[in-house]
């Protein structure tokens, strides 16, 4: 073999497993490179604010659990933007699914129906897996049924559900002046896993979910039906595979799992229904999910690492007193960078 | 004499696939020339080299006697040619005047002379009979008219010569009569026309002279009135392939129907019926072509008899069963094994590994999962003997299928089909784009379950490919079979040849 060959076989080979963790790598430290010129501009040291972001995010342990307390809503629904993704349904309605879950999760949670300790907590999270599954699998039947296109329909029905939500905390369940709904029975509370944090058991049920979707999508028929479908929906249904049913119920699946991160906030959490419930994680999810490359067991670093991009930003921001806008320049570029990265990847790839 | 248009020894390569190899043509002052040809024979290719759309691998061009380069279709515009392409490029909410002059403007004209250019469209439309208003917008047109603006355009450049793709594709016959009398009136005024086309009578009709592309050659360039349909038909589609005699043994005594198909009516995606009161009966043990230029409803009956298109009416039955209503799943189910002229769209998953595209349509039955999980080493076992048996070449058992040659692809299409033991074949055009050994392989495969009792379905272009293979042939033509002839008929090809074109053969006895 000659050294072009053999140079040409390693490059091949290498591209790929080195584009995964060098291509973001490099993105990550492109983008700090930048933003440390703007925090220059500023008179800030860069190496003294990351330092804070760094030690904010995971320096001690109010740091750490709040970075995984964070992560759990970012976690479910990247999932939930992930499985969608999968089958070719592009699922920008993560936010709503949220908000449905965090409602049916309050609205069961209050215990108006006098249920027993024991099954309230359990009866919360099913009812927010439901809600935002069903939410989820309107607009998968909408697409399917009549070809409505997914992006506008889950769009609009985010809002909705954040208005919906605006309506019962301002109407029904208001409590006196502010918007806000009644705090939920303690007995529906996600226990908390570590004492003197927020840290709470929704960061559980976010793993277990994250293993259990990789299962479902790499290892049962669903799963493999879905992916099929994703790729090519022609040949899928060609062989035989129900694709309609398969897409609303992989939307049930996805809606169901951003409803649970309606659940964590709200039981893990705020342990009440508010409008600040979720600063738009529907949507960060979308970025966690495709920073993930849709893959579920990937998803949860994206989501971790997403989260500590969060707290520590919020942290340099308190100890070296930035503006919020230079918060969401620094994180901005991150994200654009590592989007810029698969993008560039992908390209990569195929050229 | 001097050409227009020359172009020698033009040879185009796409990786290792040859689109155009050592192609000529001329083309002569005030000449309508048709250029003839299946779908993958080369014609756009050969015309996109010419618009500077490719850069040819080899070959020359000459306009008017000097040799050019055209590096692109700015360049060809200049020497005076213009292209008209079967996708219209037009801007739908503009006017038809300002979809003319959109390009010719150079950049100091911030206010383009809308009226004077009105004016001139309207003198080159009454000049040729190109019925249009400059001021109408293309969203409101009809296709014949976005087709008569496009042409516009190109006179408005003062091209003298004009390429058109496929004209009349997307035309009524009412405005294919109005098109044709704009294409003499261009002629007689000395422009010359080149014409893509796979229709044969709008050759005869319409050419002085036709250039006939078979597998990227030219096969032949002929005057119109030294030859006939029936000729162009054969040398369109046969010839390059002679296989030997090498069918089994005849169809066995009293196999009884495999696939009935009685009065069918199917429409494509547009809502045009395609398939317009099809019957036809294939045996177990017996092979039945299907013979016909493309476009008369192979693909359409393809789809219905494997559920992905629905039937109108009429009645499809497998081995009895009545499947008229049936979808993909039940035809699966039924062992119907259906090979896609399009088997990217409707075959394979080219995102997927081998392994679970071998299991693509067997995941219903039980064998390759328990219960909703997948049995991976099942799966891969089977797609280890596929890959062996067939002699699937590929990288990696983990590369995505995109990354095998063409060839392979659609080995592993029918190892997959063979592997479930199906009882018909519905194959269209199962040996296109494949390079020689590999199409030999697949009429390998189709003879051996032939000969294992399958009933096959054979839908093809390469007519020497059927006549070598088919027990019978049926022509398609219109949507319907215009004749079958059996295995061994002396007068077979030209039977065949006539019935392409809309002859129906009394000789032959549809069945």
């Amino acid at each position: 073999m000659s050294f072009e060959a053999i140079a040409r076989r390693a490059r091949g080979e290498l591209r790929p497993a080195l584009g995964a963790v060098a291509g973001p790598a490099i993105a990550v430290i492109a983008a700090l490179a930048v933003t440390s010129l703007i925090l220059l501009a500023l008179g800030v040291d860069p190496v003294a604010a990351y330092g804070h972001a760094i030690r904010g995010a995971f320096g001690d342990t109010i740091g750490l659990t709040e970075t995984l307390v964070k992560t759990v809503p970012l976690l479910l629904t990247g999932l939930a933007v992930a499985l969608a993704f999968r089958c070719g349904f592009w699922n920008i309605g993560a936010e709503g699914q949220l908000f449905v879950g965090a409602l049916a999760a309050v609205g069961v949670g209050m215990n108006d129906l006098q249920l027993a300790p024991v099954l309230l907590l359990p009866a919360v999270i099913a009812a927010g897996f439901l809600a935002g599954g069903l939410w989820g699998s309107i607009a998968g039947a909408l697409k399917v049924r009549f070809g409505a296109n997914e992006v506008l329909v889950t769009l609009m029905m985010n809002y909705i559900a954040i208005f919906g939500a605006s309506y019962m905390i301002n109407g029904p369940w208001a409590v006196g002046l502010i918007p806000q709904s009644r705090d939920i029975d303690p007995a529906a509370a996600l226990p908390i896993l570590w004492a003197g944090t927020r840290l709470h058991a929704g960061i559980l049920i976010a793993a277990v979910s994250a293993v259990l979707l990789y299962v479902l999508v790499f290892h049962t028929r669903l799963g493999f039906e879905l992916r099929a479908i994703g790729y090519n929906p022609d040949a899928s249904r060609a062989s035989g595979m129900p694709v309609g049913r398969n897409v609303v119920l992989a939307l049930f699946i996805a809606g169901g799992l951003a409803g649970l991160a309606g659940v964590g906030e709200v039981a893990g959490v705020h342990h009440a229904m508010m409008e600040s419930i979720s600063p738009g994680y529907g949507y960060i999810g979308i970025v966690v999910a495709l920073i993930g490359g849709l893959h579920p067991l990937w998803t949860i670093v994206s989501a971790f690492m997403f989260s500590a991009l969060f707290i520590g930003v919020d942290a340099m921001q308190r100890a070296v007193g930035l503006s919020t806008a230079m918060v969401w320049l620094i994180q901005g570029s991150v994200v654009l960078a590592l989007l810029a990265s698969r993008a560039f990847n992908r390209y990569a790839a195929r050229g | 004499m001097t050409f227009n248009v020359e172009l020698r020894g033009i040879t185009k390569r796409f990786r290792s696939a040859v689109a155009n190899e050592r192609v000529d043509f001329d083309l002569r002052p005030g000449e309508i020339h048709a250029l003839l040809g299946e779908n993958g024979a080369g014609k756009t290719t050969l015309m996109n080299v010419l618009y500077g759309l490719y850069q040819p691998d080899e070959g020359t061009i000459s306009i008017d006697g000097r040799p050019v380069t055209i590096r692109s279709p700015a360049d060809a515009i200049r020497l005076g040619l213009g292209m008209v392409h079967q996708h219209f490029m037009l801007v739908p909410p503009l006017t038809v005047v300002e979809n003319v002059i959109l390009g010719t403007a150079s950049a100091r004209d911030v206010f383009p002379d809308i009226a004077g250019a009105s004016d001139r469209i309207r003198r080159i439309s009454e000049r040729y009979g190109l019925a249009v208003n400059p001021d109408d917008r293309i969203s409101e047109l009809s296709v014949g008219a976005e087709q008569r603006v496009e042409i516009l355009k190109a006179l408005y450049r003062d091209v003298r010569i004009l390429i058109l793709d496929e004209p009349t594709a997307v035309l009524t016959p009412l405005e294919t009569t109005e098109l044709f009398r704009v294409f003499r009136s261009l002629a007689a005024a000395g422009r010359s026309i080149i014409f893509i086309t796979h229709k044969l009578n709008e050759v005869m009709e319409l050419a002085d002279r036709v250039t006939v592309m078979r597998q990227g050659v030219r096969v032949v360039t002929v005057d119109t009135s030294d030859t006939t349909p029936e000729r162009l038909a054969g040398l369109m589609v046969g010839g390059a392939y002679a296989p030997g005699e090498k069918t089994g043994p005849d169809v066995p005594r009293g196999a009884g129907p495999v696939l009935e198909i009685e009065d069918l009516r199917v429409a494509d995606e547009r809502g045009t019926e395609r398939v317009c009161g099809l019957s036809l009966t294939v045996l177990g043990g017996e092979i039945v072509g299907i013979a016909g230029v493309e476009g008369n409803g192979q693909s359409e009956l393809g789809q219905a008899l494997s559920g992905v298109a629905a039937a109108r009416s009429g009645r499809i039955a497998v081995g009895g069963r009545d499947m008229t209503r049936c979808g993909p799943r039940d035809f699966v189910e039924a062992g119907v094994a259906y090979i896609s002229e399009d088997r990217h769209r409707f075959g394979l998953i080219m995102d997927f590994s081998v392994g679970e595209n071998s299991v693509l349509n067997r995941l219903c039955g039980r064998e390759y999962r328990y219960g909703p999980f997948l049995r991976r080493k099942r799966i891969e076992s089977l797609a280890d003997r596929l890959v062996e048996s067939y002699r699937i070449r590929l990288a990696s058992r983990q590369a995505p299928t995109r990354t095998l040659s063409g060839g392979n692809q659609q080995k592993l299409l029918f190892a997959r089909e063979a592997a479930r033991d199906p009882v018909l074949y519905v194959a269209c055009q199962p040996t296109r784009g494949l390079d020689l050994a590999a199409q030999e392989q697949v009429r390998t495969i189709l003879l051996d379950e032939r000969n294992r009792g399958k009933a096959i379905l054979w839908m093809s272009s390469d007519m020497d490919e059927l006549l070598a293979l088919s027990d019978r042939i049926a022509v398609m033509y219109e949507g319907r079979i215009s004749g079958v002839v059996d295995r061994g008929d002396p007068g077979g090809r030209a039977k065949i040849g006539q019935m392409m074109v809309g002859i129906r053969a009394d000789a032959a006895s549809p069945r």
